[in-house]
């Protein structure tokens, strides 16, 4: 009967083994091959390295020189402002490649290279390699950028260093009790010893007062953390499906970024347009999950200028893992900067607004339509937009229709009135926060890919 | 009494360490193992199950530490990558740790440590493994069609509006699997309420006893919120019925107060069975009585019902209310402490026993370590102000991986070698039990460890790809998992090897006084020909070695019921 | 594999427990446990009408116009008839009176044939109204009361599109529904709508929806207990033909009757919640 038992055993196993190399393939097939080329859509314009670092030298006191290397970066879009950050690793180096990270660490070139096959295309932008909070933080905890985040440390290493000693007594004394007890020939165990209420009831005790501590430490805190000041400046952030989108109070929006002045209170108000998500910010010690239809908030106090990384903390389905964001802590007057600049970014450097073509491909990075949509041909969560214009598109109801502005325009305020074969009901409903000039623009950008050959 | 008291004439009433006849050959052909009321070959087909669903799962860890290894994605994209470590939690959590322990051994023991002929109602039991076995079948075929992506918990509105995997199947396999267990549950809590032996009261109920009782008590209570609320979830997916997803007028976060109303009594149907497999281990292998035994009983049933209380604080996150964050914030921490009570118990009934560090005791103390690290770091997010940053992170990986597979998944290796010999009537080579349990344990803690690092400094969880400052502790928790693995393989080797050629196991191998210990290795078919007298299952002293047997054996005159 | 090994006299007398009256407590524990479960397993619907009805007690009152309070008195008596034949069949199987436990099971599977019966007619006259659950949501003109002037429920529109203002919206819609029909011209100086108007903001038509949403959970959870229950009367009844029950093992009789208890206790909650809320 052993042997039968054998059998169904080794059985079972062969049956799994052949199973993992199915599973594998099955998980594969979605993955269709990607050129390697990604397709230039719209003509790119050539960048004047030496114009650049002449504006950039204009506002500097002393003008810097920039080596071979630097200028090569340059060229391949890096802001001359940024060179600086690369060597403390805050900046990547534009690698032209995008399955491709390089960055620099102790003066050293690293890279982080992902299969094309696997990678999709990064979804944040300008984030640095490493974040300064947890480069600079201690063994456990990245840096504390409030008073709020100091006390949560407080609690943090209070509640580590109980552990330590617990931990400590617990495995000195199962050793030393292993040792000095070990079954020896002739020695018997002490049966006298099966229950000391005095003992019992210290050690019940001990830990009883220890954790009231915690709790009401940490229900302090966190009351504080929860009780943002009546003058916080308030911001709102957008989540949905792999991207942030902030949004202030004069209606500047700014997606994947967001600036705040220093030494401020900000709240964060929050929603999401589609699953959950959650704004964790380690450098405050703050984490809010985000709800569709509701708000959340949390606050912080912004202390000096510096950089911070968001995550996405709540898990949102495929691209989870890149649905980053970055805070950065301006001084009153560069945020001030920043708000007007970003808050006219659809003007030319005229004065004019920029022609409809620039503002769509602007719009496609901003609002981040390539999360789902390439523009290369290739097969992503949604249709590509290459080759779109024009085409004749096949509904999930059987129905078709040529893709013309008027089908765009609708698919942008209505998506599930008219779901391309093959497709979920997935995108955010996005008429709401595009003006009539970014949906011109998406049209004439989507018309300029008509021509770039298509995957699917 | 020592040894030399006892007069050779009087072993010679030694009782009988095997049979020819057992349960494992008492009859044969395949009919008779898949149609059998006998809770000993349940619990053998359940073990082979099991085994299965732990391999399967260790294959997805496996996918997912290969991935992590570099940042960059390197074998697979990030739509398969969420598969894999989806279908890892649900594999491990729904088909290999809630029944481990219970449904497995459970069957094997719980009525041989009564004294009991089988089970309340063996036909059930046969059930509940059918039923489980439904439930495997359903997971299987999520991963041949479209698998399942959205972790395990199932969270809403990703699962029923968005995920454009298998759903639906693998939440009819969850739900099988829920009542596979509340039957499982129903079975003991009948089981040890009207099966007991003469003499044996409720202060003379071994330990194992008393977790499998507030386990049970547990799968009764919590199981079926799980079921009605996984139905209600199918209903949301198909029909849409606006109770869960927002665009449809429901709410997403009573769907997580359904779902962990039932998911975190779970964690504790997870390691209550485990700590009661470890009160048993101690206790034998110091050949010491366990030290508060009252204490260790009340906790048991103290945390099953606390359980019930404490389910917002996976919560504090999700738009909590302020006044619900500090109620559940305070009752988690209650249950903090009949867990430290147990491991300070442990502890004091090794104080002047007689250590010997067989395999299942090695176990059992590489458990108390590693729960007492898992068991601490839950602190930090129990505490309201530290839970708000450490959540969704490492950290809670790391914690729950501490607790889970340092927890159960050690304890349920301690007590897969400690009833071996009974279950199978093999002893295995205790050398090599013993490398590979200080392998596994070695690794483990190096795959786990710098997750607790990597967490406290942001790294959130479920992530396919991540910043190189995380690089390094990704690095070390790779290495720690293949070296985990090579010890899960030679545990594997080493017990499989001991069916085809171990020693013959005598009837009481470790001189344990509880009650399984009394019949042959394997049992016969009826386990007892007539029910044992109960007397305190902890009088260690109540057995003494006989070299002859190379087991333990009653000691004459030593059988009346000991006062406790 | 026999059961009955060491107590060939008594047929039905496990193997693994010392007498009739262990293996008869055994039992009796053991359905009691399985009773607690339902009534969990039932916590979770229960507990979502809770929340959404206190979210939003107008919604629920009004949609409960839909419901046919006769039809659900009728099957209410029918649950309380066949729970009074399942008791005293218990009884039947005590003193041994085997015509009278059969005819007492035959009646409580002829009241559970009734009552899901009546329930099929519910249900498609529902359908037939476009109430369906979940997406195919779509109710007729009409389909919350055969007066559709009767139906309109004065609601400032105002307030409805408002989400904040529910609170309001809820006292001030309750107020309307008690002067619903002669009061239909209003005298806020509002315009008036009908629920079931198409134009209504979409969060309060799906409140509607979630209530049948509710409703086809409940009931049909409900549904699928009366026909486990009549699978499991169905075989008790035929072994009850073959006179398997005697007045020392009636145990499976005991253990079905409770479950139909339970059953029938779960619609008397059900039928107020649901019916009798307007």
């Amino acid at each position: 009967m052993i042997m039968r038992i054998e059998a169904l055993l080794l059985a079972g196993l062969c049956f799994l083994g052949s199973a993992a190399p199915n599973f594998a393939q099955e998980a594969e097939a979605p993955a269709a091959e990607a050129p390697t080329e990604a397709a230039a859509p719209a003509a790119k314009k050539p960048i004047d390295v030496d114009k650049l670092i002449a504006d950039f030298n204009a506002g500097q006191a002393a003008p810097r020189t920039f080596n071979a290397d630097e200028r090569e970066w340059i060229a391949g879009g890096l802001a001359p402002e940024e060179v600086e950050l690369v060597y403390k690793g805050h900046a990547a180096i534009p690698s032209g490649d995008p399955n491709k990270v390089i960055y620099m660490r102790d003066g050293e070139i690293h890279e982080i290279v992902s299969h094309a096959k696997y990678s999709t295309p990064p979804v944040a932008q300008n984030l640095p390699p490493f974040a300064t909070e947890v480069e600079n933080g201690s063994f456990w905890l990245p840096v504390a950028a409030s008073e709020t985040a100091k006390s949560v440390d407080a609690m943090f290493n209070f509640i580590m260093w109980t552990s330590y000693i617990f931990t400590a007594i617990i495995g000195i004394l199962m050793v030393v009790f292993c040792i000095k007890y070990r079954r020896r020939p002739g020695v018997r165990a002490d049966q006298s010893i099966t229950h000391n209420t005095p003992i019992e009831i210290i050690w019940s005790v001990l830990p009883t007062i220890l954790v009231a501590i915690m709790f009401w430490g940490g229900y302090t805190t966190f009351l504080d953390m929860r009780t943002p000041p009546p003058d916080a400046m308030v911001v709102r952030a957008n989540a949905s499906q792999w991207a942030w989108n902030f949004v202030y109070d004069n209606g500047v929006e700014s997606p994947g970024e967001f600036h705040v002045p220093a030494n401020t209170p900000i709240e964060m108000m929050m929603t999401s347009a589609d699953v959950l998500h959650s704004f964790h910010l380690p450098a405050f010690r703050q984490k809010s999950d985000i709800l569709p239809n509701r708000y959340t908030s949390i606050w912080f106090d912004s202390g000096e200028p510096a950089t911070y990384r968001v995550y996405c903390s709540e898990y949102c389905g495929q691209l989870h893992s890149d649905m980053y964001a970055k805070l950065v802590v301006d001084t009153p007057e560069d945020y001030e900067k920043w708000l007007v600049e970003t808050g006219n970014w659809m003007v030319g450097e005229d004065g004019e607004l920029l022609p409809p073509l620039e503002i769509g491909e602007l719009t496609y990075t901003r609002r981040n339509c390539k999360a789902c949509h390439s523009i290369d041909g290739t097969k992503g969560v949604a249709p590509t937009f290459a080759g779109l214009f024009g085409s004749e598109r096949k509904f999930a109801d059987g129905s078709t229709r040529v893709a013309d502005a008027d089908y765009i325009i609708q698919s942008i305020r209505e998506p599930y009135s008219q779901l391309v074969e093959g497709y979920g009901e997935q995108m955010t409903v996005y008429s709401p926060m595009l003006p009539p000039e970014q949906i011109d623009g998406i049209i004439a950008y989507i018309k300029s890919l008509k021509d770039v050959p298509r995957v699917d | 009494m020592t040894q030399a008291d006892i007069a050779p004439s009087q072993v010679q009433g030694r009782p009988v360490q095997h049979l020819e006849k057992n349960y494992i050959n008492h009859s044969s052909g395949i009919a008779s193992w898949l149609l059998t009321l006998d809770h000993k070959r349940i619990g053998l087909m359940y073990l082979m199950g099991i085994s299965l669903s732990f391999f399967l799962g260790g294959l997805f860890a496996l996918g997912i530490r290969l991935e992590l290894f570099a940042p960059g994605m390197q074998f697979m994209d990030a739509e398969t990558y969420n598969k894999v470590f989806t279908l890892h939690g649900a594999v491990m959590v729904f088909l290999f740790i809630i029944p481990g322990i219970p449904a497995a051994l459970g069957n094997v023991v719980l009525p041989l440590m009564l004294g009991a002929k089988d089970v309340a109602f063996p036909r059930l039991n046969l059930g509940s493994f059918y039923l489980w076995l439904s439930g495997a079948a359903f997971f299987i075929y999520t991963l041949f069609t479209e698998q399942l992506d959205t972790g395990w918990t199932f969270y809403t509105p990703y699962s029923s509006s968005y995920s454009n995997t298998a759903v639906i199947s693998a939440t009819f396999g969850v739900f099988m699997l829920g009542f596979s267990s509340i039957f499982t549950g129903l079975n003991f809590l009948v089981t040890i309420h009207k099966m007991r032996p003469p003499g044996m009261t409720w202060h003379k109920l071994p330990l194992f006893l008393w977790g499998m009782y507030g386990t049970a008590v547990m799968q009764l209570l919590a199981t079926p919120v799980l079921g009605i609320t996984l139905l209600l979830l199918v209903m949301e997916t198909t029909l849409g019925i606006g109770i869960f997803d927002p665009k449809k007028g429901g709410d997403p976060v009573l769907y997580q107060h359904f779902f962990w109303f039932y998911s975190h009594p779970a964690v504790y149907i997870m390691i209550l069975p485990a700590m009661a497999v470890i009160s048993e281990i101690i206790a034998t292998f110091s050949r010491k009585h366990i030290f508060g035994y009252k204490m260790i009983a009340y906790s048991s049933v103290s945390i099953a019902l606390l359980s019930f209380l404490v389910w917002g604080h996976h919560m504090f996150v999700s738009s909590e209310s302020t006044l619900a964050t500090l109620i559940f914030s305070a009752i988690t921490f209650t249950i903090a402490i009949p867990s430290a009570i147990k491991v300070f118990n442990w502890l004091a009934t090794l104080y002047k026993g007689s250590v010997s560090m067989d395999t299942p005791m090695l176990y059992a103390l590489e458990f108390i370590w590693l729960f007492t690290i898992g068991g601490l770091t839950g602190l930090f997010l129990g505490v309201l102000s530290t839970d708000v940053m450490l959540h969704d992170t490492y950290f809670v990986v790391a914690h729950f991986h501490y607790v889970m597979v340092g927890g159960t998944l050690f304890a349920f290796f301690a007590a897969l070698h400690y009833w071996w010999p009974k279950m199978t009537g093999k002893m295995y080579s205790e050398a090599m039990g013993r490398a590979a349990s200080v392998i596994a344990f070695l690794g483990f803690n190096l795959a786990f460890f710098p997750q607790f690092i990597m967490g406290s400094r942001g790294m959130p969880r479920r992530y396919a790809d991540y910043k190189p400052e995380f690089e390094l502790y990704h690095q070390l928790s790779t290495a720690g998992t293949l070296v985990l693995g090579v010890g899960i393989a030679l545990i594997a080797y080493n017990l499989i090897r001991s069916i085809f050629s171990g020693a013959k196991a005598p009837a009481n191998p470790w001189g344990s006084a509880t009650i399984e210990w009394e019949c042959p290795s394997p049992p016969p078919h009826h386990n007892f020909d007539h029910p044992p007298l109960a007397t305190d299952p902890y009088d260690m002293e109540r057995v003494e070695w006989d070299e002859e047997v190379k087991g333990y054996v009653p000691v004459v005159g030593r059988r009346a019921p000991v006062a406790h | 594999m026999s059961d009955d090994h060491g107590h060939g006299d008594k047929p039905f007398l496990a193997h693994h427990f010392e007498d009739e009256d262990h293996q008869f407590d055994s039992g009796k524990l053991g359905i009691w446990a399985f009773l607690v479960t339902e009534v969990l397993f039932f916590s979770g619907l229960f507990c979502a009408y809770a929340i959404y009805r206190a979210m939003h007690p107008e919604v629920f009152t009004y949609a409960a116009r839909s419901l046919d309070t006769t039809w659900g008195a009728i099957n209410t008596g029918v649950l309380i008839f066949s729970s009074l034949t399942a008791a005293w069949a218990v009884r039947n199987a005590q003193l041994g009176q085997k015509k009278m436990l059969c005819a007492n099971l035959a009646i409580t599977i002829l009241c559970a044939f009734g009552f899901m019966g009546i329930k099929y007619k519910e249900y498609s006259h529902k359908f037939h109204l476009g109430l369906y659950p979940g997406n195919d949501y779509a109710p007729l003109e009409g389909a919350f009361g055969d007066d559709p002037k009767a139906a309109a429920v004065s609601l400032d529109v105002a307030t409805a599109v408002e989400d904040l203002a529910a609170q309001a919206e809820a006292e001030h819609a309750e107020d309307a529904a008690h002067a619903a029909g002669e009061h239909a011209g209003d005298d806020h100086g509002h315009a008036l709508v009908s629920w079931d108007d198409p134009n209504l903001d979409i969060e309060t038509k799906n409140q509607l929806k979630t209530f049948f949403g509710i409703y086809y959970c409940m009931t049909g959870l409900h549904g699928i207990h009366v026909v486990i229950g009549i699978f499991l009367l169905l075989w008790l009844l035929t072994r009850a033909m073959r006179g398997h029950f005697t007045p020392t093992y009636y145990g499976p009789i005991d253990y079905a009757a409770l479950y139909w208890h339970l059953v029938d206790l779960i619609w008397i909650y059900l039928f107020p919640l649901l019916y009798l809320i307007n």
